[in-house]
């Protein structure tokens, strides 16, 4: 079973699901019994997530829709 | 082999992920107009050489990321990695408290979170030094895999991994001295 120390070193590649099976599973036992790796583990998800939703897309002005869409109309053409 | 007629239909429902993320590499609205059309060309014209089935979002971020690069890197001056210093583990949660206590009634560490605005958040990662910058924004933005923003950036998997984690922690240093200067938190 991993420990704090490890759980904490891996912590930003568990969240971004880039671990092995077998130490996803070491750490993942470890929270279940650790509230203080799982409070830290689910506040970087936290703000991972919060970010993501503020972040992502932004709404594509209309006239960049049409210059895009002109764009390869005139590259089609010419 | 991909149609080229049909790129429009294809790709222009990434363009809006593709102008969000413009935005904050370029941190200026015409510069990103620029970067998403000059990125939306470069994919329409090579179109045929993208193989169907493959990740057509990979690919056009791919373009993006290159087109950045290469065109707009050296245009603005972003702080520098040395700016930063030492980056203390997990910089916000182990302020939260301090945070949370000035919150009334909402106690939970991860509401702290929610004390940030939109802008403050957008501010945070746009001051990133660039190095950081598009590994955050390719990860916790736009949830590509290491390896996607390996090939990508033409990086080693270990360099994202250390690049992420550090750019993680700069902007979570960043939020903290928001909430240090709206006087949330002692700075």
């Amino acid at each position: 079973m991993a420990d704090c120390r490890e759980t904490i070193r891996q912590l930003y590649s568990y969240l971004d699901e880039m671990l092995e099976e077998s130490l996803r599973v070491q750490i993942s036992t470890h929270l279940d019994e650790c509230p203080d790796c799982q409070d830290r583990v689910e506040f970087e998800y936290t703000l991972k997530a919060r970010i993501r939703a503020r972040a992502a897309d932004e709404p594509l002005p209309d006239e960049l829709r049409q210059r895009l869409l002109d764009c390869f109309d005139m590259d089609i053409d010419g | 082999m991909a149609d080229r007629r049909r790129f429009a239909d294809d790709a222009m429902p990434y363009a809006p992920q593709l102008f969000g993320t413009a935005l904050r590499m370029t941190r200026n609205r015409a510069d990103a107009e620029d970067l998403v059309q000059e990125t939306m060309l470069k994919g329409f014209r090579a179109y045929e050489s993208f193989e169907t089935g493959t990740n057509l979002r990979a690919w056009l971020f791919r373009i993006l990321t290159n087109t950045f690069i290469n065109r707009y890197n050296a245009k603005k001056a972003r702080p520098q990695e040395s700016d930063f210093g030492d980056l203390d583990e997990f910089y916000l949660y182990t302020r939260a408290p301090a945070l949370a206590r000035r919150l009334e009634g909402r106690s939970a560490e991860e509401e702290v979170i929610d004390l940030f605005t939109d802008d403050e958040v957008k501010a945070a990662l746009e001051d990133l030094p660039e190095i950081f910058l598009l590994p955050v924004l390719l990860a916790d933005v736009q949830d590509f895999s290491y390896q996607e923003i390996a090939d990508m950036l033409d990086i080693p998997l270990g360099t994202v991994m250390s690049r992420l984690h550090r750019g993680r922690q700069a902007l979570q240093k960043a939020l903290v001295e928001f909430a240090e200067s709206r006087g949330l938190i002692d700075g």
